[in-house]
């Protein structure tokens, strides 16, 4: 059996290769693979694949009583249809959430000094209440 | 009712302060009075995130009645009723012929027969105790049931995960999370119901056997990956996922022989109980959705055997026998490549591709991407299924990261499939919330346990180092105040979830969908029961053998409510059988009446939603029927017929004339056209259900001969003088006469 | 080198360094291998027929062979500190439970 094996190796030469990685392959660490997740996180709640599959435009557009054409950034009464700009603002408010409440957790690193550690918590919990509240009057926005 | 409910929820989040507050208590007070408190506080909030979630499905219960919702569930409540009452084994053997005229359908082994079996043993078990409780209510309660069980096994998935506190939040998370309270209200009768539970569960008893490497857990994973197999098709997601944990473990180096112990366990396991199920039957070994596991399998065999010959090799001979195994193994998957090619592995599947190619099922299979709940999601579902726990989804996701070991991997690429998968479909929403609940719940629970802790420890600190020990001093830190307002802001956030879950509950996701409710202006409410009223008369006043055509979203609910014969129904198995009925709904009256009589139609049934203003009905699904029609006979029907030239779909005096004629538009706006092959047998009070029945041969007025010309024929042949009367020519011998239904069919012109 | 060498190499440590209960476990090893390799000539040779036959008397045999394998993982003094809280006996009342699963299943679908 073994000498089966050893057949192809009676007209090869078996190269000394040593398997290494190939010096570009890092493994990621772990804020890297975070931002990246956080980005695909971005794209499809702000429904991305929607957008690709339906095509919607970026803006939609309607017509007042004069004639005149106005740009309208929400689909209104509409639950199952959006405008690309719409997802975006909505998803980008989402991970603004996200990064508020990180921005709280960072804070009790002990390096930071108060008054930093007083900001970073101002800036986050603003961050959070502003994409919560500002989420809801979208939602409300869209609602009939 | 509402103002109780909403005080239980409220009660419910008051705990968490509790539990809060105590878990600080725990740590001065003596060890053995933690532990009975720590279970006392756990066992508290789950019976209490049970409660309130099962009554916050009952809106629908209250409101109209104690019926099942929809469309899919008919058909579930149908076939566990025929199992209650002919015994398993013939169910198992049930064949339809009720339904899909005339091919009929073998129930026993198209249908996920998890649900069926778990109503069945619970009414079987109620009944052994006496309690007689009718199968249609425990149908009802079922879901509702069971969203109390997966918020039981999401905090035990939770806790294996981070930590019991986390687990507390996630388990009341999901409880009242609109995204799964949307499949899981009292009525809605579907797989979804249990199989959330047995998903949790089942990944559950996974973590935990990787985390001990114990075969008894990889067993009871096994064991409940049977019980989601034969619970709902979506079992697909758990043999795919869990393989790519073991794979990113691989590859991230983390291989254990605990992981080994546990994969190769529950897979062995795992296929060979999925193939019991008649209708998943040898797709496990046969379908590219089922090979990653099994390569899964192969290649965690083979690093094993790698690790273990290196224990007991030396290097060099290592490399001699790596070798060996590589040009075996290159083999081995130019033979799984060659099998695919070849057919014999079939490869994926339809519903299956549409989720990574994702324009595939709009051009190829229309009837998957008619369902409305398989549309691509907006960013309006993720916020209006899941709320404050979109945003804190992320922050979940960054602890676990930040914090890694082998479960927290598991998790992360739950959370990242399921984004995917939820942005995709619709009802994919489902699969996502669990897991947004849980990270959800490691963030609140962490940001929580950090802020108090902090003070804690500020409060430790100024004990031992400053003299200013007093209360007061110390809230007025400008940090301190602005912590608890950080706390407060949380637990107002966490009440305005609240609120919002209920309010969607009760207003978006609580409609049986067979009776609908209109509101007045002055706050008073109608009842709109036409569609049973419909199904009712159809049971009371046609054979029991008619035959009903209708679009395939009614099938099932004819088949409960009216128990008559369908033609298609939501079991979409036959693709080209829909597309008769779509043809036939679409082409014009003396076309259809061809197909409907090579069909044997007896009855056709339409949904007319213009007298009240229902916008779900037949002339706005009419497009897909069109389209799903022209799929299979592009020669008879073409979509951009019934468009008007400016590209329009109008159904007004100006649409285009081939959708005016059709047998859709005609039958809806019956009274406002006119009809020559069928005839109107019944409409229910708003209009809602038009039934009509279609005319034998021999009754329709013989539209194709004038009158005229019937009169100079009999002229030619009688002999009648015009003295005798009129009423003897029927006597006169030798006459032919006209015996109705003997006449060959005129086809009218 | 060659591979008979290496071959008498491992049999010398292995008898030399082996447990006698992990013996017995690789000589079970080897009889539920065999008899996979015989059912799967078999199959080749004659057809896959009755296919939930063949299927579950080959994946009966891998699964023994697997289950077998965690076995030997677990009771392998080598492998203690992997292996928390997992007594040999606790190992051996495992592997009974999943063959109980195991063989009622394949009752139920060898037809």
């Amino acid at each position: 059996m073994e000498y089966i094996y050893r057949l192809p190796f009676l007209a090869l030469e078996v190269p000394n290769l040593k398997l290494k990685r190939p010096s570009w392959f890092v493994k990621p660490s772990a804020m890297v693979v975070f931002s990246f997740i956080l980005l695909s996180y971005f794209l499809v709640t702000g429904g991305i694949i929607y957008d690709v599959i339906v095509e919607p435009p970026s803006v939609g557009s309607t017509t007042d009583e004069h004639g005149h054409t106005r740009p309208v950034a929400f689909m209104p009464y509409r639950v199952n249809g959006q405008y690309i700009m719409e997802g975006l603002a909505s998803s980008f408010l989402f991970t603004l959430g996200g990064i508020g409440f990180i921005v709280l957790d960072q804070t009790h690193s002990p390096s930071t000094p108060k008054l930093n550690r007083i900001l970073l918590i101002c800036v986050g919990f603003i961050s959070v209440i502003v994409s919560f509240i500002t989420c809801w009057i979208f939602m409300r926005m869209k609602l009939p | 009712m509402l103002p109780n409910k909403t005080s239980v929820i409220n009660t419910r989040k008051d705990m968490f302060p509790d539990k809060k507050s105590t878990s600080k208590q725990m740590k001065t007070s003596t060890l053995t009075n933690a532990a009975g408190l720590n279970s006392l506080i756990t066992f508290t909030v789950l019976l209490l995130a049970w409660i309130s979630g099962f009554a916050s499905r009952l809106f629908a219960v209250i409101r109209f009645e104690s019926i099942i919702h929809e469309f899919d569930p008919w058909f579930n409540y149908r076939a566990t009723a025929y199992m209650v009452q002919h015994g398993f084994y013939n169910f198992l053997n049930w064949f339809d012929e009720r339904a899909w005229y005339p091919l009929g359908r073998i129930v026993g082994g198209t249908v996920y027969p998890g649900l069926m079996i778990t109503s069945g043993s619970i009414h079987y078990i109620l009944h052994s105790l006496n309690i007689p409780v009718h199968i249609r209510d425990i149908c009802v309660f079922l879901a509702p049931i069971f969203s109390g069980l997966t918020a039981i096994s999401t905090y035990l998935l939770t806790k294996e995960i981070w930590s019991a506190g986390a687990g507390l939040f996630a388990a009341c998370f999901i409880a009242i999370v609109p995204g799964y309270i949307s499949r899981s209200v009292a009525g809605s009768y579907d797989n979804e119901g249990i199989a959330i539970f047995a998903l949790q569960i089942t990944y559950y008893l996974w973590v935990k056997s990787v985390k001990t490497g114990s075969i008894f857990w990889a067993s009871m994973t096994a064991l409940s990956y049977f019980y989601m197999v034969s619970a709902w098709g979506g079992y697909v997601f758990i043999i795919n996922l869990i393989p790519l944990h073991v794979f990113a473990l691989l590859i991230m180096n983390r291989f254990s022989n605990r992981l080994f112990t546990s994969y190769t366990t529950f897979y062995i396991l795992g296929l060979l109980l999925s193939m019991q199920i008649p209708f998943v039957g040898f797709q496990p070994i046969r379908t590219s959705e089922h090979m990653a596991a099994g390569g899964v399998f192969g290649l965690l065999i083979f690093v094993a055997t790698l690790r273990h010959l290196r224990t007991v090799l030396t290097k060099s001979e290592m490399k001699y026998f790596g070798g060996v195994v590589a040009v075996i193994a290159a083999i081995l998957l130019l033979i799984l490549i060659c099998l695919t090619y070849a057919g014999i592995v079939a490869p994926w599947s339809g519903r299956f591709y549409s989720l990574w190619d994702t324009g595939y099922a709009k051009i190829h299979i229309p009837i998957i991407a008619s369902v409305s709940e398989h549309q691509p999601t907006t960013w309006f579902s993720f916020f209006f299924d899941l709320h404050i726990l979109v945003t804190t989804f992320p922050v979940g996701l960054w602890y676990c990261i930040k914090r890694i070991n082998d479960e927290r991997v598991f998790v992360i690429l739950y959370a990242i499939s399921a984004v995917y998968f939820a942005g995709v479909m619709v009802r994919l929403m489902l699969t996502l919330t669990p897991v947004v609940c849980m990270l959800a719940g490691i963030a609140f629970s962490d940001l929580l346990e950090l802020f108090f802790k902090e003070e804690d420890s500020e409060r430790d600190r100024s004990n031992n180092g400053s003299e200013e020990e007093s209360e007061e001093e110390r809230e007025r830190s400008p940090g301190v105040n602005l912590r608890n307002g950080v706390v407060i802001g949380a637990f107002v956030l966490m009440m305005m979830f609240t609120l919002h879950c209920t309010w969607i509950t009760s207003n978006a996701y609580s409609s049986p969908s067979i009776v609908l409710a209109s509101y007045s202006n002055d706050g008073g409410r109608a009842i709109l029961d036409d569609f049973r009223e419909a199904y009712y008369w159809l049971a009371q006043n046609t054979p029991i053998d008619a035959r009903i055509m209708s679009w395939w979203d009614y099938g099932y609910q004819i088949a409960g409510m009216a128990n008559r014969t369908t033609l298609v129904d939501n079991n979409t198995w036959n693709n080209s059988h829909i597309a008769l009925v779509g043809k036939a709904m679409s082409s014009n009256e003396s076309a259809a009446y061809e197909i409907m009589t090579s069909l044997d139609v007896d009855y056709v049934l339409v949904i007319f939603g213009g007298m009240i203003g229902y916008s779900g009905d037949d002339v706005n699904k009419f497009l897909w029927m069109v389209r799903i029609a022209e799929g299979e006979h592009p020669q008879d029907i073409r979509e951009s017929d019934y468009f008007t030239e400016r590209g329009e779909f109008r159904v007004d005096s100006e649409g285009s004339p081939t959708l005016l004629n059709s047998l859709m538009y005609k039958l809806s706006y019956y009274r406002f056209g006119e009809l020559t092959y069928l005839e109107e047998a019944y409409t229910t009070e708003h209009w809602l259900v038009r039934i009509y029945r279609v005319k034998k041969p021999n009754e329709f007025n013989r539209p194709s001969i004038p009158i005229s010309k019937r009169i100079v024929a009999r002229n030619a042949n009688s002999y009648v003088s015009k003295k005798t009367p009129r009423r003897k020519k029927g006597y006169i011998k030798g006459r032919p006469t006209i015996i109705k239904g003997q006449k060959p069919q005129r086809k009218p012109t | 080198m060659t591979a008979l060498t290496i071959v008498a190499k491992f049999w010398q440590e292995y008898t030399k360094n082996t447990p006698k209960k992990l013996k017995i476990i690789d000589a079970y090893l080897l009889y539920v291998f065999l008899t996979g390799v015989i059912e799967f000539v078999y199959c080749c040779l004659v057809g896959t027929f009755p296919f939930n036959s063949f299927l579950s008397g080959f994946i009966s045999s891998v699964s023994c062979f697997v289950l077998g394998v965690c076995l030997r993982l677990q009771v392998n003094p080598q492998n203690k500190n992997q292996f928390h809280g997992i007594s040999p006996e606790r190992g051996f009342a495992d592997f009974i439970f999943a063959h109980i699963i195991l063989h009622i299943v394949v009752m139920n679908f060898i037809g």
